[in-house]
């Protein structure tokens, strides 16, 4: 299971890569800052289209060798599931669920179709792909038509669970900041959200609390002013806890990463990129993280401090609105004390429990490397293989080289470099390794391997070794195996 | 396994994506089943028909046909038509406007080339989680972005 929620949180990277050029872009060009509508455009279009991002990304995520047809079907899974419950009711909203949901079904479906290989009756509609894709929309049409009937419900209930936290006061705060953070990883947030924000109470027939807080209700932004500290320090401190917990050689990457994270926070209330970091690595931890959110909140709200923002709690909206805010000065040092809380927390949580946050996965044994996926690319992971191997002699390629501008040949010369068929007694292939079994260590050549493409063999013990040889490993192992 | 797709054969896909929303949009209208449903789905499937040839595109150009230029022909695609449309809002943005197609096929041709171009980027260290295969959305948006410029002050719908 948490294996499975890793991949997710590994899958969203790439989209989440996005993030923080577009926060940019999108906080810059609105009238309160640069006016430069056309920027704030192009960065929205990342924004509102996260849900479809988020499709098409765990699709290929999940989808063998990051096929990309995997994405397409991803992106009109999200398309039917969307539309079709809109078309049974008009105001269902799936969000970033939906786009989380269509690209798991869709990546799934499709990697237990194309095991196959292709069947001679579906070769009509493009062979085993073709038949994914119409499995994939039968499952999508499926589902709208649950969401359709059921979600309408869902939302009810969160908005009348909206409701009665409004009434609460500053423990409403508290539980609001909590289930605020609790629903991000389901995308689900902004269901509660959009209530909160503008539905939420009535001044002069301005409803919402953000909505009451621009048209200077004074009582408004009671659930908004605690998000400040968490976004400009709290968070941000969590970040560079990480960059402290991270191994020494990492640790200039890994400040690259958290360090821009931190800053997309601090300065733009974008947090998603810091959050999916470890959400998936240790909910345990992010579950903690809600907790501090909600006291935030309800602290805030506690001493009446008001303050609120138009796109996220970060220092551009908190320069912008200080003078609506009442106390907006006070989040200041409650920020920092937040901050402080957030860096010794996560600093002895991650040491303690030894979490595998950015910077500091081991090379495993298991082929698969749990935190790097986050940071690296799987290529660049390769890269990092040892690479003080002696170069092979031509006259050693030539010997184990048949053609090799096939994959056949490929394979041909990758089994002998591996000591032969009978060398081998297990074989298979993970992303972008081969995971072997083999007879003889000894008989494994590396130099003939690196020549051959390979960036690193990883010898575990006598007889189990990976070969890292790139996102062929899939295509390579099934050649392979026509050999053996 | 089989062999990267070409053009071709991700041609011949995209024809069956069509053929499945074309049917789904016949079997819902009102001289046949009337099940306004199943047509709201088709309907979904048939007016996307530029993302979907620019995702197409992308990942049969792409080397092994790789997802992150699927995702960044998506997005490139979104920016040219977001950004367009703020530039000059009479430009039409929807299903049947003239712009969607140019910006698919744009889209779909550009992140297939970025993909082959830099999905090997290697950044400095302080920038290595962007770089790689999240340097292709990043780089295909940017340049979406100059096209968008360009296309909104002398498209005219």
């Amino acid at each position: 299971m948490l294996g499975q929620l890793q991949r997710i949180g590994k899958a969203l990277m790439l989209p989440i890569a996005v993030l923080p050029a577009a926060g940019l872009l999108l906080r810059l060009g609105q009238p309160d800052t640069l006016n430069i509508p056309f920027m704030a455009a192009a960065g929205n279009a990342v924004f509102n289209f996260l849900p479809v991002l988020f499709a098409i990304g765990v699709a290929v995520g999940f989808a063998k060798n990051n096929h990309g047809f995997a994405g397409l079907a991803g992106f009109l899974s999200y398309e039917i599931l969307t539309d079709g419950a809109q078309a049974i009711n008009k105001t269902i909203n799936l969000d970033a669920l939906g786009g989380i949901l269509a690209g798991i079904i869709t990546g799934l479906i499709f990697n237990a179709v194309s095991k196959r290989r292709d069947a001679k009756w579906a070769q009509f509609i493009g062979g085993s792909k073709g038949l994914a894709v119409v499995l994939i929309t039968l499952v999508s049409i499926i589902l709208a038509l649950v969401f359709g009937y059921v979600w309408p419900y869902v939302q009810m209930g969160i908005n009348h669970l909206g409701g009665w936290i409004g009434a609460l006061g500053a423990v409403g705060a508290g539980i609001y900041g909590l289930l605020n953070r609790l629903l991000i990883p389901f995308g689900l947030h902004h269901v509660v959200n959009s209530y909160i924000w503008f539905v939420y109470g009535d001044w002069h027939g301005k409803t919402g609390d953000m909505t009451r807080f621009f048209a200077g209700d004074p009582s408004a932004g009671g659930f908004m002013a605690g998000m400040f500290p968490i976004m400009m320090f709290g968070l941000p401190s969590a970040a560079l806890a990480m960059v402290a917990a991270a191994k020494p050689e990492r640790r200039r990457v890994v400040l690259g990463i958290m360090g821009a994270a931190a800053l997309t926070s601090f300065l733009t209330g974008v947090t998603e990129p810091i959050e999916f970091s470890f959400m998936f690595l240790a909910p345990a931890l992010y579950g903690l993280h809600a907790v501090l959110t909600g006291l935030s909140l309800a602290i805030c709200y506690a001493l009446g401090i008001r303050d609120g923002f138009n796109f996220s709690a970060g220092l551009i909206d908190f320069v912008l609105n200080r003078n609506h805010a009442t106390h907006g000065y006070w989040l200041i040092p409650i920020g920092i004390a937040f901050g402080i809380v957030y860096f010794v927390v996560f600093y002895f949580s991650i040491k303690i429990f030894n979490i595998k946050t950015p910077g500091r996965e081991d090379q495993d044994a298991s082929g698969s490397v749990p935190g790097a996926g986050f940071i690296f690319d799987e290529m660049q992971v390769a890269a990092d293989a040892p690479a003080d191997v002696p170069a092979a002699t031509q006259a050693q390629v030539a010997a184990a080289t048949t053609d090799l501008s096939t994959m056949a040949g490929k394979a041909r010369a990758y089994l002998d470099a591996l000591g032969g068929a009978e060398n081998v007694v297990e074989i298979e292939a993970c992303t972008t390794r081969l995971r072997l079994n083999l007879k003889d260590m000894e008989k494994l050549n590396e130099p003939v391997l690196k020549q051959l493409g390979s960036s690193g063999v990883i010898k575990l013990n006598q007889h189990n070794a990976q070969v890292v040889v790139g996102t062929t490993a899939d295509m390579l192992v099934e050649e392979m195996k026509q050999f053996m | 396994m089989q062999e990267k797709l070409g053009l071709g054969k991700v041609v011949g896909l995209l024809a069956v994506v069509f053929a499945i929303g074309g049917i789904l949009y016949w079997i819902g209208d009102p001289t046949v089943t009337n099940l306004h449903f199943i047509q709201a789905v088709g309907y979904a499937v048939l007016s996307n028909y530029a993302i979907i040839l620019a995702v197409g595109i992308s990942i049969g150009l792409a080397k092994e046909n790789q997802g992150a230029a699927g995702l960044a022909a998506f997005l490139g695609y979104e920016v040219i038509v977001q950004g367009t449309k703020s530039i000059s809002s009479s430009i039409d943005i929807g299903d049947k406007g003239s712009i969607v197609l140019v910006a698919g096929l744009i889209a779909g041709v550009l992140a297939g080339y970025m993909y082959n171009r830099y999905h090997k980027t290697k950044l400095p260290a302080v920038l290595a989680f962007f770089g790689g295969r999240r340097f292709v959305p990043i780089v295909t948006a940017g340049a979406c972005l100059l096209i968008a410029f360009v296309l909104g002050h002398v498209w005219h719908s």
